[in-house]
């Protein structure tokens, strides 16, 4: 995941909120939950399986 | 970084990065997830930018102050329907739009820029309305179908 640092400064509550994990993870749970199939995370391999 | 009232929310989309702006700005597809409003502006900076209750009154107004279609939309905001909201005056609210593999991220800010740090009541509101929506608009772009309970305006 990226950040702008002009936008969201380290040390922001911001910038924390987009860098953590969990927007990805409830993105995907959400996906799963409704369609069967979860997100592939940016930093899996392009072979990653998540469904 | 300021420490204004703000909100933000982060959530990824399965869709394309047009298919997500046409849903953002698109009239028939936001009353689908967005409690039956739509929103009226020519879409380029400068222009005039409203939010229209289903019953004809505006909910909030403002303009635009930039656009990229498709990867930023900043506008100014000013709740007109509720007084107390009124009177915090202009927010402002940010999306960014970032297309990663098959997916999109949405990334949505929502500031009081005039207000000092501390509490908001716009701030507020619309804290409680974001999660709702976005988790809606999302339903709506990878299922076809947004969620029952964003579907109409509630009569309050």
């Amino acid at each position: 995941m990226t950040a702008r640092p002009d936008q969201f400064p380290i040390g922001s509550e911001v910038f924390i909120h987009i860098s953590g994990g969990w927007p990805q993870v409830l993105s995907s749970l959400k996906s799963f939950l409704e369609t069967g199939k979860g997100m592939m995370a940016p930093w899996h391999g392009e072979k990653a399986e998540v469904a | 970084m300021s420490d204004k009232p703000q909100f933000a929310y982060v959530i990824y989309i399965r869709t394309t990065a047009e298919k997500l702006w046409n849903a953002l700005t698109d009239p028939e597809q936001t009353k689908k997830y967005w409690a039956g409003t739509w929103q009226e502006s020519e879409w380029r900076k400068g222009a005039a930018w409203r939010i229209m209750i289903p019953d004809g009154r505006v909910a909030d107004s403002g303009e635009v102050l930039e656009i990229e279609p498709h990867k930023r939309l900043v506008v100014s905001w000013r709740n007109e329907f509720r007084p107390e909201l009124h009177a915090e005056g202009y927010s402002r609210l940010t999306y960014q739009l970032e297309q990663q593999g098959d997916m999109v991220k949405l990334m949505v800010t929502h500031e009081m820029p005039d207000l000092p740090p501390g509490p908001s009541k716009f701030i507020d509101a619309v804290s409680s309305g974001w999660p709702a929506i976005l988790s809606s608009l999302k339903s709506m772009l990878e299922t076809g179908e947004s969620l029952e309970a964003t579907r109409k305006w509630k009569v309050s």
